[in-house]
């Protein structure tokens, strides 16, 4: 009897891309003065609301799949202010043994302009393996709120840390300097999710990171006391000074992603008012 | 008063052969808690879990060791010693001062990166006033220059190169300072009492051997630990109304 199995079939590949630069217009209107995505990367109708240019950011395909990849380039010139939301999650589905899926972003941001990126969470499937590469340059005056959010797995079915491989690298300079440099390879099969199920305690596996940066954020104890106090049951919370003074760094660990969302929301006003800015209503 | 015989160490019937070891006796004084570059007063992080209920005895400190100290050796701090050294060791100081802005940047917790780079530049001050070396000269250099911080790895690092000490018995020293600190640290914070502190540490030794051997494939690209409950945990304690460590 042949036991040989049949070739797998050939997917094609998706290698999309977003290349998009966002300015102010002579009457101080921002919009996108470049635009330029494929497939997997689809982005809605920029809308200006007075204060900050909106622009969502949708994966109209499943997910991510063995072999795809995608890559942003993001430039809010000086003066400008962006808004990226990407309101549907983003997620990493199982592959074959030696595949994966990788998405590389760069995000530039000029004296005086302001990006926040507010995605929805990243779910690292079943076998899935997935590479991020996340670089943010700011130019000092720039400001920034960014959220990065990560779920292990599809958690209401039970499927917690069963990914093969996360590879995920961030940076984040600010006028030059490396202010933060996070990376890390998690293969849950092989010990490396360990600080992430919490072993010590009880699970809080949905992480948000939040970077800020802003000449107006200072050690204001009770503004960080504050941002602490939201710790709750099914919240972890902390804050601390990155390695360039004007950079901040808020970490939330989570049982539920409803929890961790509302912690967001709160850190995201606090933010807001304290800057003097108005946030954008993501409309999602 | 019976006289013992004074034989000479080469008459002696099996006698140890120590050339190759005059490293050790330097790295032994500069590792011992003796070293005055204020160790004793860092925890890493471990008060906060105290005080938070998740490390309460010998169980959970050794449950700690292994979820959290273990993965950040194995996948941040012995494979930068080992880039660290492997620079100094070429003497390329540019390296060093790009893995030293790396090691800054890697701590997001304000009171580990402060612990870090405290320990390293005491560390530098007394080397290189102890032992002044032509590499420790450049060191001294540099951060005079404000080119590197520097941070404990670094300067660890370049003092065993320059003791001729092995890489893995530079790795080896190093983790059995990161497993130690906390065992010393956990008597002060938990019910454990110096037998249970030393059981712990005997348990969480016999798996060393397996971590720096892990440690030695991890690649630049990735290198580093991810501890979202330890970072939340320092990030908290820097709020702390009372403690008892820095850090």
């Amino acid at each position: 009897m042949d036991t040989q199995l049949p070739p797998p079939i050939e997917r094609p590949r998706v290698a999309g891309h977003l290349y998009a630069t966002c300015a102010q217009d002579a009457t101080g209107k921002c919009i996108l003065s470049r635009k330029d995505f494929k497939t997997p990367i689809h982005i809605s109708k920029p809308y200006w609301d007075g204060h900050s240019l909106l622009l969502n950011l949708m994966c109209p395909t499943a997910g991510m799949l063995a072999g795809d990849s995608a890559e942003l380039e993001v430039k809010v010139e000086t003066g400008a202010s962006l808004t990226l939301s990407n309101p549907s999650s983003l997620r990493i589905h199982k592959m074959d043994p030696k595949s994966e899926a990788s998405w590389t972003q760069s995000f530039t941001v000029a004296k005086k302009a302001f990006l926040e990126n507010n995605p929805e969470w990243l779910i690292l499937q079943g076998e899935s393996a997935f590479t991020q590469r996340t670089t943010i340059d700011l130019t000092a005056g720039a400001e920034l709120f960014f959220i990065e959010a990560i779920a292990p797995g599809r958690i209401a079915h039970q499927e917690a840390f069963s990914f093969r491989q996360f590879r995920n690298r961030l940076s984040l300079r600010y006028d030059g300097k490396l202010a933060l440099l996070e990376k890390h390879c998690i293969e849950p099969k092989y010990g490396t999710a360990t600080a992430w199920k919490s072993e010590l305690g009880a699970a809080h596996p949905f992480y948000v990171s939040i970077l800020l940066a802003s000449a107006k954020l200072d050690e204001d104890k009770q503004f960080w006391r504050e941002i602490h106090e939201l710790q709750c049951h099914g919240i972890k919370i902390g804050a601390s000074q990155l390695a360039h003074s004007q950079c901040w760094c808020i970490k939330i660990l989570a049982a539920d992603p409803i929890a961790a969302r509302r912690a967001v929301t709160e850190v995201r006003q606090r933010f807001y008012e304290k800057i003097g800015r108005r946030p954008s209503s993501l409309r999602r | 008063m019976p006289v013992r015989s004074s034989a000479t160490p080469s008459e002696s019937p099996n006698p140890i052969s120590t050339p190759g070891l005059t490293w050790l006796a330097s790295m032994l004084q500069t590792t011992d808690p003796l070293f005055p570059i204020g160790s004793y007063a860092h925890s890493y992080g471990l008060e906060e879990l105290c005080a938070s209920g998740e490390v309460k005895d010998a169980a959970t400190l050794l449950k700690f060791l292994e979820s959290v100290v273990f993965l950040n050796l194995q996948e941040f701090e012995l494979p930068y010693l080992r880039f660290s050294y492997i620079a100094a060791e070429r003497n390329d100081f540019e390296d060093i001062c790009q893995l030293d802005e790396e090691i800054n940047a890697s701590k997001p917790c304000k009171e580990l990166r402060q612990a870090s780079s405290s320990q390293g530049q005491q560390r530098l001050r007394l080397i290189y006033k102890l032992r002044p070396t032509d590499r420790f000269e450049a060191l001294h250099e540099l951060k005079k220059q404000k080119r590197i911080i520097p941070h404990h790895i670094t300067i660890f690092a370049a003092e065993n190169v320059d003791l001729g000490t092995p890489l893995d018995a530079t790795l080896m020293s190093w983790t059995y300072q990161a497993l130690a600190a906390p065992c010393a640290a956990s008597l002060k914070l938990v019910r454990i009492g110096q037998e249970g502190a030393q059981t712990v540490l005997t348990k969480s030794l016999r798996q060393v051997a397996t971590l720096i051997q892990r440690s030695q494939s991890i690649d630049r690209e990735f290198a580093g630990a991810f501890l979202p409950n330890l970072d939340v945990a320092s990030q908290r304690h820097e709020h702390a109304y009372a403690r008892l460590f820095i850090s």
